[in-house]
């Protein structure tokens, strides 16, 4: 792949092209930009059929390892890699360790193997499992092994080791990558960790940025799910760390943080620099039968908006970015979810058929929401990108924050 | 009885018979659009067929889908329904819908219901108000949820009781078809089908048939059957019936829906069939396939490198493997929706497959219906 970086604004966000990827190196993506999250193998509630719906930008998909580390040996049999047995060859695919979702409990990690949370409980993980499974999942991206569990708050000795271990776990997987045939078109992307101490993140930064690797993932920011537990980055020094991290990392190779961000964390992200995310927000906005209706342009008109007026005499606690499909107030309201919006469900349904659906359980509410969700989410990233061209990213986080932070 | 009226609703062009049994491939056209008989219809209860979307249920060659009228004269209701114009509108839905009369959802899923002449009197699960459901109010829930065929409230029994219910039932559910008929409103746009009861005996079926078929109705279904009777009376059932039944009018077999069941019955003359099988199976981790069942659950399927079955071309079949449904049977909603793509695709072709012409159908029944032993009695 070829990363090349157009332009750096300002303020630090960055604008950049991802070209020749894919098998086939035909493939280009720019940044910023959001990888599609999916569960053992499936962008939650959507076939594939609907993801096409989404259009270009839900190229990049994202497989977490912990639900598909089962298929292992299947995989292994299947031969043709795992690209081609969920049906998605024709997409980018990038294998994660863990799953942003959730928080993996503290503890469970040692010094040579790293524990994932599968469907039947806690598997152990060493070097050569990882890359045995990596050359039968054939990903185009992978994350090298990594140990994110950085112990408790302010703990060095536990921060340290996440920095000397996922190091090592690096340089391991590098040695096995380097000997692979079958991984010859496959980019490795390093781990950053540290926890909250920032000497180890300096360590970890500029020893990463070292290898030859392809990208870099910044772990262990407490930016995983689920929602409500994800705070804003600029709290506990968490904008700091990442700048520090940032500064020790090369220009020219992309930069993923992973987590549910909401937009306004989205933005403070890109300002700082991180190029690529994961679309797990838009999935947990979903699993709670809301509809992501922040305003991303001026000529969508925001639900919440619509019904701003409604929010104080529903008495409903209500966050700004999303709308509860819930609310008894849509049985009778036939727009679409947010009037303006090109998704599919929003031009083939409407508001009070939505309410219907997740109001008696049926299992299409979730996938006309997902799928708007998604769409939404996508578009977001395409006004990110635009804004920074255009030079009014400024003002697209003024927006952002006027209208729909509390 | 009232002079015949001209029920511009619905039109039945038989395009073929076969020269062995009844069975016979008609062409039905609907308001909405054309069907071909015979033909399955799955269940959609809630105005949704369980995560598949519009689009996709026609790609899957539906052409029409039941609701439930118990269901969605709760919620959204049938006042939501008059403000959008109907479930076809609020769904977006294209080609035909049929719901039922409400009755025996009633009568199955609510406790406390109580059947009088007046109505059905129950106590409403989601509020504990009591209410009746009479033939008026529900071929009027029915007009405002705008399904292209209705069904008459009928005086449900179960298959398995003998005794006077069963003639009082069949005796109520003819004069309710009158009421019902007096009731409708929309006969231009919507056709009300009247349910021929009488439980397992002949005497009984005999007279209702014979009543039931003198009011002008666009059709007919065979009802109160397919509860757990044993299937040598239920064949004895449905084949008297479809003796007596006009043959310019189609015939719809309520509840019937297992492979074995549509082949035997569309040999007996029957056009039209439902199920919730093919769709609750699929929730389950089973697919429908020539031979019978694959369980996707079972570990024989965890490295099958095939699709469910070779020779489908839904979208389930053409993209991927036994065993990477195994991976996500019953754990990821995704695999819900696509066996269930591939079991109604399934059995709406397989439907579409008792085509008949002369020697056609009899043909089939030995070679797709499989290992079938059976003795029809014409």
């Amino acid at each position: 792949m070829k990363f090349s970086l157009r332009s750096v604004s300002q303020r630090g966000g960055r604008l950049a092209t991802i070209s020749e990827l894919g098998r086939h190196g035909d493939k280009t993506v720019t940044t910023p930009m959001c990888l599609v999250f999916t569960q053992a193998g499936t962008i939650p509630h959507l076939t594939n059929d609907m993801v096409q719906k989404l259009g270009k930008h839900a190229y990049p998909v994202h497989l977490p390892l912990p639900l598909l580390l089962e298929s292992h040996e299947i995989l292994q049999k299947y031969s043709n890699g795992i690209g081609d047995f969920l049906a998605l060859k024709h997409h980018l695919l990038y294998l994660s360790v863990q799953d942003s979702t959730i928080r993996p409990p503290e503890g469970f990690n040692e010094k040579s193997f790293v524990s994932l949370w599968g469907r039947s409980g806690r598997l152990n993980v060493d070097v050569d499992k990882f890359m045995s499974v990596q050359e039968a999942f054939k990903p185009d991206w992978y994350q090298a092994l990594c140990d994110s569990d950085a112990g408790k708050v302010g703990s060095r000795k536990r921060a340290h080791k996440s920095v000397e271990r996922t190091l090592a776990y690096l340089d391991r997987c590098l040695e096995k990558h380097k000997e692979s045939e079958v991984l010859r078109h496959s980019c490795i992307f390093g781990s950053i960790e540290g926890g909250s101490v920032a000497e180890e993140r300096e360590l970890s930064a500029k020893e990463t940025a070292k290898r030859p690797v392809a990208g870099f993932v910044l772990e262990g920011l407490d930016t995983n799910g689920p929602l409500d537990s994800v705070l804003p980055l600029c709290e506990n020094g968490k904008k700091e760390i990442i700048q520090s991290i940032l500064n020790e990392l090369p220009d020219e190779k992309p930069r993923i943080l992973h987590g549910p961000l909401d937009p306004a964390n989205i933005l403070a992200a890109v300002e700082l620099g991180i190029d690529i995310f994961d679309s797990t927000y838009a999935f947990l906005v979903t699993e709670r039968n809301a509809a992501l209706t922040f305003c991303v342009s001026p000529d969508t008109e925001s639900m919440a908006s619509n019904v701003g007026k409604l929010q104080d005499s529903c008495n409903l606690q209500r966050n700004l970015y999303e709308t509860s499909l819930t609310d008894k107030i849509f049985k009778d309201d036939f727009r679409p979810l947010v009037v303006g919006c090109q998704c599919y469900t929003c031009t083939n349904h409407t508001r009070a058929y939505v309410h219907h659906l997740v109001n008696v359980g049926e299992l299409l509410g979730k996938t006309l929401l997902m799928l708007h969700n998604l769409y939404h989410f996508l578009r977001f990233f395409e006004v990110i990108q635009l804004a920074l061209e255009e030079g009014t990213f400024e003002k697209l986080q003024n927006m952002i924050a006027t209208r729909h932070c509390n | 009885m009232s002079a015949p009226v001209n029920h511009s609703a619905l039109t039945l062009k038989v395009l073929a018979e076969c020269s062995v049994t009844k069975a016979r491939a008609c062409q039905l056209s609907l308001p909405h659009s054309v069907v071909d008989t015979p033909v399955f219809m799955p269940v959609g209860t809630q105005g949704s067929l369980k995560g598949i979307t519009p689009e996709q249920l026609e790609n899957s060659g539906c052409q029409i889908m039941l609701g439930n009228t118990y269901h969605l004269g709760s919620n959204p209701g049938a006042e939501l329904f008059d403000k959008v114009g109907g479930l076809h509108k609020f769904m977006g839905w294209k080609r035909n819908l049929l719901t039922d009369s409400g009755g025996f959802q009633m009568v199955s899923l609510v406790a406390l219901s109580e059947v009088t002449e007046e109505g059905v009197r129950f106590s409403n699960p989601y509020d504990a108000k009591d209410m009746l459901l009479t033939p008026e109010k529900s071929i009027e829930i029915q007009n405002s949820i705008g399904a292209d065929i209705i069904m008459q409230l009928d005086d449900v029994v179960s298959s398995t009781i003998s005794g006077p219910r069963v003639e009082e039932a069949m005796g109520r559910s003819i004069r309710w078809l009158d009421r019902c008929i007096e009731a409708h409103k929309k006969t231009k746009t919507q056709n009300l089908f009247a349910i021929i009861q009488g439980g397992l005996d002949s005497r009984l079926r005999t007279i209702c048939l014979n009543e039931m078929s003198k009011r002008n109705v666009p059709g007919f279904a065979i009802g109160g059957l397919s509860g757990g009777e044993d299937k040598n009376d239920f064949w004895k059932m449905v084949t008297l019936s479809t003796d007596f039944l006009p043959k310019h009018k189609p015939r719809y077999l309520m509840g019937v829906g297992f492979p074995v069941d549509l082949v035997v019955c569309s040999a007996l003359g029957c056009d039209m069939f439902d199920c919730v099988y093919p769709t609750r199976t699929a929730r389950f981790g089973t697919a429908l396939i020539p031979t019978g069942k694959l369980d996707l659950k079972k570990k024989g399927c965890a490295e099958d490198f095939r699709p469910i079955d070779e020779n489908c071309s839904c979208s389930t079949c053409r993209q991927f493997t036994r065993a990477y449904l195994h991976t996500i049977v019953t754990k990821e909603t995704v695999a819900s929706i696509l066996l269930t793509i591939h079991n109604i695709q399934y059995q709406v072709f397989f439907c579409r497959l008792t085509v008949i012409d002369t020697c056609g159908f009899y043909l089939f029944l030995g070679t797709r219906g499989g290992n079938i032993n059976i003795i029809i009695i014409i």
